[in-house]
């Protein structure tokens, strides 16, 4: 059973896949390569512009929900006073107490990329059982670094 | 699943077509053709069992490409100082594929129903409420207070799935609910109570509604009323309104915003929020404002959390500035504040694009007779009969799932919109 998921945009930290969109082809309830053109495709699921990403994410949000919403409408003033431009890689919003979701996406890059870094550093760690504990702290206390630096330069400097 | 040329029987659907959104409708589809089987009221089979029309992208009435469409509406969008977009009657994606074009282009967002939906939010902004939800007044409100409005003209179904239906908690027995109607030129035929017992109905004389709310309030407040200041008659009809509002477990008070004047709307809400508020010093009151159909309910949510503000927000400065009275339909259109409009309507076929000379992008469910003065026109499918989706429910709290029940050539609001944004 050969099932394609298409017009998707896809993030893939570990294979440095960041935004792209394209389709995800899946037989026998495994991902696999895009088969030959003239394969039979039994289904075809339509995810247009909806983002893709490894599960094991458990996303429980108060985005839109009811009460948040109330709350929202609730406050005008902590809104009209924090108001967040549109730039290149974010949407306009507002709120400091009942933010919007603009940044939503912004969070989401962010959350990939922090679980990359001491990946990426742990690849040129030691074999050795002394060494690793040490290199381990120092690459754990490096990507809260380099995440905290990447979150200051979107908010401030992105704007 | 292709249903072109098969006959389905679906059950338990979500209907569109009003904020209600009853859920356990049953629809046929027989080769492409809807047929309504069960639970649907008149607005709904009407609107279920319209045509499915196959229409065409028009430039000035000129039948057109979809891909020749969207590049004029994109030079529209693109050459304007100040769009308009309204109507804005679709489904969640729609409305978030809407303003997220909105947010590009730099555009003023409101609402079809954005003039009564301004009554209730200016309130909640500036004094709060306590509302309820439907299923809280189906298992509990023993007291039923209809102010301005019947509910049952524009929500045919309202007694029967939420006030003489078997209620499922609570134990609350029908038989004790007591149904009240304040106002004019109301049918209170569907108040009747199954086992015989009639509504009240205190239709005000000469006072406007605001005037009869105020002295309802003073009497529950234990002022003393002047003979002249109302009819005897409509007095004493509020002196039991009291009595049966004392005696109430739980009270609940209905109104619809678009059924007030346009004048004083407000004020009528305003007056609810504070009786509500002083009512619930003693016993247990809550309110359930009606509307939102045309998606109403879906945008304004769709619109707060995505810009923070409710109706009516401008993308003009590249963020969101809210202003509800500059930024109506009316206003803009009346002082010329505006260079172009777009027109998003999912549902209902019968309303019609604002008159104006602006260039207008009409991006609507499929008709046959399209104005040759509408500059651009795309047809789209209906959410709930040609493709999935989520309407939120007038009391806000929860949305329904749509369902597809056939095929259609038209592509959905939110994948026009979505195209429209990559070109402008």
């Amino acid at each position: 059973m050969l099932t394609r998921l298409k017009g998707g945009i896809i993030f893939d930290p570990a294979r440095g896949v960041n935004g792209k969109k394209k389709d995800i082809y899946i037989r026998d309830g495994k991902i696999v390569r895009k088969p030959p053109a003239q394969s039979k495709i039994d289904s075809t699921i339509d995810i247009n512009n909806k983002i893709v990403m490894a599960g094991g994410i458990d996303i429980n949000t108060h985005i839109g929900g009811g009460k948040i919403n109330i709350a929202r409408m609730l406050v005008p003033e902590d809104h009209i006073e924090n108001t967040d431009n549109s730039a290149k890689i974010k949407r306009s919003g507002s709120g400091y107490f009942t933010p919007t979701s603009h940044l939503l996406l912004i969070a989401l890059v962010i959350v990939t990329q922090k679980w990359d870094t001491p990946v990426v550093l742990n690849r040129l760690c030691y074999r050795s059982t002394l060494v690793r504990p040490i290199w381990k702290w120092l690459t754990h206390r490096l990507s809260i670094l380099v995440h905290t630096a990447y979150w200051v330069m979107m908010i401030f400097f992105c704007r | 699943m292709s249903t072109k040329n098969q006959t389905h029987l679906y059950k338990d659907l979500a209907c569109p077509f009003c904020s209600l959104h009853c859920d356990d409708l049953e629809v046929r589809n027989s080769a492409g053709k809807l047929i309504v089987e069960k639970n649907a009221c008149s607005i709904a089979t009407s609107q279920y069992e319209k045509p499915g029309i196959l229409s065409t992208p028009m430039i000035f009435g000129e039948k057109t490409t979809l891909d020749k469409a969207l590049a004029k509406a994109a030079s529209i969008l693109k050459n304007s100082n100040q769009p308009l977009f309204t109507g804005s009657a679709s489904d969640v994606n729609g409305c978030r594929s809407l303003m997220a074009l909105a947010d590009k282009s730099g555009a003023i967002v409101d609402h079809l129903h954005g003039d009564s939906m301004v009554s209730n939010l200016r309130i909640l902004q500036n004094k709060g409420w306590i509302t309820t939800t439907l299923t809280e007044i189906k298992n509990r409100a023993d007291l039923l207070i209809f102010i301005g409005t019947d509910a049952s003209s524009r929500y045919p179904r309202f007694f029967e799935r939420l006030v003489w239906d078997q209620p499922s908690l609570a134990g609350l027995k029908k038989n004790k609910r007591h149904i009240t109607y304040i106002g004019d030129d109301l049918d209170i035929e569907q108040g009747k109570n199954p086992n015989g017992n009639k509504p009240t109905l205190i239709k005000p004389n000469r006072e406007s509604i605001n005037e009869t709310l105020s002295i309802l309030r003073a009497l529950l407040k234990g002022t003393k009323i002047e003979e002249n200041l109302i009819d005897s008659q409509t007095l004493t009809r509020l002196r039991k309104l009291v009595d049966l509002i004392r005696a109430a477990n739980y009270g609940v008070l209905i109104w619809d915003p678009a059924e007030f004047s346009s004048t004083d709307g407000e004020l009528s809400v305003q007056i609810i929020s504070d009786l509500l508020r002083e009512l619930n010093q003693k016993q247990r009151f809550a309110g359930l404002s009606l509307g939102g159909s045309d998606g109403g309910t879906t945008f304004n949510s769709v619109c707060t959390w995505q810009s923070g503000f409710p109706l009516r927000v401008n993308f003009s400065e590249k963020r969101p500035v809210h202003d509800m009275f500059a930024y109506s339909t009316k206003n803009l259109l009346n002082r010329a504040h505006v260079d172009s409009l777009l027109w998003l309507n999912n549902f209902d076929t019968s309303l019609s694009v604002p008159r104006t000379k602006i260039p207008r992008i009409m991006i609507s469910r499929a008709t046959r007779k399209i104005s040759e003065n509408i500059d651009v026109y795309i047809p789209i499918a209906t959410p709930g009969l040609e493709h999935k989706g989520n309407l939120m429910r007038m009391d806000g709290v929860l949305s329904l799932p749509l369902r597809k029940l056939r095929e259609s050539e038209h592509l959905s609001a939110a994948h026009i919109l979505d195209k429209l944004r990559e070109l402008a």
